[in-house]
C-alpha cells in the first residue's frame, strides 16, 4: 500500500486540497453574481468580474509550485523534469475544471485564455520574482486592469487590459499563449535568474548583527 | 528609544510603504483624465480614490510581514512580546502611510493650484485624507493578523483579492465605511460630511483594534478582552451610524457669480476663467433655439439646487479644454429635459432622444466652423417638450 502512502505526501506537498479549494472559490465568486443573492450593481459589474475570478486559481497554482525549490522536493529520486511536467498537467485539468463550470452568459474561451494567462504568468513570476513579490504581482493583475482599463460602458476596454477582452481578442490570445509557454519554460528551465532576490521588503532579518 | 524605532523602521514593511504608497497614490491620480484638478475638492477627493489599489497592496505586504513575524512566534509568545511587536510593525507601517499619503495630496494640491485653480484646500477638503489613511490602517492590520495566524505565503496573495473585492463591493452597494473617495463628475455644489468622515475613522481605528487585539497570543488575556470590547464597541457604533447616514457627501449651494442674460450664466469661482469659452460656445446654439421659436432660456447655473424650468445645470466639465462646447450643449438639452415634470411619457421621450442626438451633431458642426441648422423635425420635437414642460 506504499502508493497510497505516496499520494498522501503528494496532496499535502503539492497542496492539491488548497487548488480544490481556490476553484470552489471561483465557482462560489461565479455562483454569487449570477445567482439567487441580489446583489445591487450586478449587471454593472457582472460582466467585468467574471473574466476575472480565476486569479483564485492562479494564486493556489503558484502557491504549489513554491514546492519545487524546497529541499525534499529538489532530493527526491524521481526525475524533477517529470515532476514539473506532473504538476504542469495538473495546472491545466484545473483550468478545464474551471472552464467547465463557466457559468451562463459568459465564453468559455475567455475563461481558459484567461486562466492560462494568469497560471502562466503565476509559473513566470514565482522564478523571477521571490515568493511575495510574485503572489502579490499576481493579485493586482486583475485589480489594475479593471480600475485603469475599463471605459465608460459601451467602449472597448484599453489594450494591454487584456483580461476583459471579449473572446474574439487576438492580442488577448497571443498573450495569454506567451505567457503559457514562458511560464511553462521558466518552470522546467533549472536556472532562471531571480531578479528580484531579496526575501523581505527591505533589508533582511539576517543582514546584521 | 530613535534607534529602536529606526531599527523598527528598517526591518518592517515601512520603506516599501513609503515608496509604494507614494507611488502608486499619484500614478493612480495622474494616469487618469485630470479634469479634477479644475476643483480642488474633487482633485483630493479623486486622490483618495486610489486607496482602491493601494489598500489591497499594503494588505498583501502586512500579511507577509505578519508571516515573517510568526515565524518567530514561539519568541514572542514566551517572551509575553506576540501583540507588542505585530502592533509595533503596525504602527510603524501606518506612520509611513500616513506621512506618504500626506505628501501625495499635498502634491496633488499643488498641481491643482497650479492649474490655475483658486485658493488651496481647506479644513475640510484636507480632512478627507484623515478616513482614507485610517482605511489604509485597517487594511494593514488585517493583513498582519491573517499572515500572523496563519503563517503562509498564499496570503499575500489572498488577502489582496478579499480586500479589493471588499472595497468593489461596498461601492456598487453604497456601504460607506469601506470606501473614501472617487468621483467621475464635477464636485460643484456637493461638499464631504464631517460627520460621515469621522465615524469612517472610528469604524476603521474599532476594526484595527479588534484585528491586532486578536494577534495576541499566550498570555495577558484580560488586556485582550478589554481591547476587544472597545474595538467591537467602536464598529458597532459607527457602523450603524454609518449604516444609517445617507452618502458620505451633503449637497450644498455653491457660492455663484452670473453675468449675462439670454441664459444667465453662473459659474462657482474654479470655473470663472473658462466663462469666455462658455459664452462663446453657447451663443449659436441660443441663436438657433431662438430663431425656432423655442422658449428662452433663463439661465445656465452650476447651483445644484437651483434648477427649474427653463434653467440648466452644468453638471459636469469632462475634457473641458477640447470642447466646452459639448458641456454647454449638455447643459442645454438638460434644461429642457431635466426639468421636464412629465417627461416620463412616450412622446417626450422621443422628443428628447431626437434633441440629444441634434445637439451633439450641431456642435461637432460648430468645430468644423459650419452654422447650425434647425430641421423641421427637431424644432418640432423642441416645441413638444417645451409644451409638457411649462404645462
Amino acid at each position: 500500500m506504499h502508493y497510497v502512502r505516496s499520494i498522501q505526501v503528494v496532496l499535502k506537498r503539492w497542496r492539491i486540497g488548497r487548488i480544490g479549494v481556490s476553484i470552489g472559490a471561483v465557482w462560489l465568486v461565479w455562483g454569487l453574481l449570477d445567482g439567487p443573492l441580489d446583489v445591487p450593481g450586478r449587471d454593472s459589474i457582472a460582466a467585468d468580474v467574471w473574466p476575472l475570478a480565476p486569479v483564485f486559481l492562479a494564486l493556489a497554482i503558484a502557491d504549489s509550485a513554491t514546492c519545487f525549490s524546497h529541499e525534499t522536493e529538489r532530493t527526491a529520486s524521481r526525475s524533477l523534469r517529470g515532476r514539473k511536467l506532473a504538476h504542469v498537467c495538473l495546472a491545466g485539468a484545473s483550468v478545464l475544471a474551471l472552464s467547465v463550470m463557466t457559468p451562463a452568459g459568459a465564453a468559455t474561451g475567455v475563461v481558459i485564455r484567461n486562466a492560462g494567462f494568469l497560471v502562466g504568468l503565476g509559473y513566470l513570476l514565482l522564478r523571477l520574482l521571490s515568493r511575495p513579490y510574485a503572489l502579490l504581482t499576481i493579485a493586482m493583475v486583475p485589480p489594475i486592469m479593471w480600475i485603469m482599463g475599463t471605459q465608460p460602458p459601451g467602449v472597448a476596454p484599453a489594450d494591454w487590459a487584456i483580461l476583459l477582452h471579449p473572446k474574439s481578442s487576438i492580442v488577448a490570445t497571443t498573450a495569454s499563449a506567451a505567457a503559457v509557454v514562458l511560464g511553462i519554460a521558466t518552470l522546467m528551465h533549472e536556472s532562471t535568474p531571480q531578479i528580484l532576490r531579496i526575501r523581505t521588503p527591505f533589508g533582511s532579518r539576517t543582514s546584521r548583527p | 528609544m530613535m534607534g529602536m524605532a529606526w531599527l523598527l523602521f528598517r526591518r518592517s514593511i515601512a520603506p516599501f510603504a513609503l515608496i509604494a504608497t507614494l507611488g502608486l497614490m499619484l500614478a493612480s491620480f495622474f494616469l487618469r483624465p485630470l479634469e479634477p484638478l479644475i476643483e480642488m475638492t474633487w482633485a483630493i477627493y479623486n486622490f483618495n480614490f486610489g486607496t482602491v489599489l493601494l489598500a489591497p497592496i499594503l494588505g498583501g505586504l502586512a500579511a507577509w510581514d505578519g508571516v515573517r513575524l510568526s515565524s518567530a512566534r514561539g519568541i514572542f509568545v514566551a517572551r509575553g512580546h506576540a501583540l507588542r511587536s505585530v502592533v509595533a510593525h503596525w504602527a510603524m507601517g501606518v506612520l509611513s502611510v500616513a506621512v506618504s499619503y500626506a505628501v501625495g495630496a499635498g502634491l496633488v494640491a499643488f498641481a491643482a493650484h497650479n492649474s490655475g485653480t483658486p485658493a488651496f484646500p481647506g479644513a475640510l477638503q484636507a480632512w478627507t485624507i484623515v478616513p482614507a489613511v485610517g482605511l489604509l490602517s485597517f487594511a494593514l492590520a488585517i493583513g498582519y493578523v491573517v499572515g500572523w495566524h496563519t503563517s503562509q505565503p498564499i496570503y499575500v496573495g489572498v488577502v489582496p483579492v478579499i480586500v479589493f473585492s471588499a472595497i468593489i463591493f461596498s461601492y456598487t452597494v453604497n456601504l460607506n465605511f469601506v470606501r473614501v473617495g472617487g468621483a467621475t463628475a464635477s464636485m460643484v455644489s456637493l461638499r464631504p460630511r464631517l460627520d460621515v468622515g469621522a465615524a469612517q475613522l472610528v469604524f476603521y481605528i474599532g476594526g484595527s483594534v479588534l484585528a491586532l487585539s486578536m494577534a495576541a497570543g499566550g498570555r495577558r488575556l484580560s488586556a485582550r478582552a478589554g481591547a476587544v470590547a472597545a474595538g467591537l464597541g467602536a464598529l458597532a457604533l459607527s457602523g450603524a451610524f454609518l449604516l444609517a447616514a445617507d452618502g458620505t457627501l451633503e449637497t450644498i449651494s455653491p457660492d455663484v457669480r452670473c453675468v449675462g442674460d439670454g441664459p444667465e450664466l453662473c459659474l462657482s469661482p474654479e470655473y470663472e476663467r473658462f466663462r469666455a469659452r462658455f459664452v462663446t460656445a453657447s451663443g449659436p446654439l441660443v441663436e438657433a433655439l431662438d430663431l425656432a421659436g423655442v422658449p428662452k432660456l433663463e439661465r445656465l447655473t452650476q447651483n445644484g439646487l437651483d434648477v427649474g424650468v427653463g434653467i440648466g445645470f452644468i453638471p459636469m466639465l469632462r475634457a473641458i479644454d477640447e470642447n466646452p462646447e459639448v458641456v454647454v450643449a449638455g447643459s442645454i438639452v438638460n434644461a429642457f429635459t431635466n426639468s421636464c415634470r412629465s417627461r416620463d411619457t412616450e412622446d417626450v421621450w422621443d422628443a428628447s432622444s431626437l434633441v440629444v442626438r441634434w445637439v451633439y451633431d450641431a456642435y461637432s458642426a460648430v468645430e468644423q466652423g459650419d452654422a447650425i441648422a434647425i430641421p423641421d423635425e427637431v424644432a418640432e420635437a423642441f416645441r413638444v417638450i417645451a409644451i409638457q414642460c411649462t404645462t
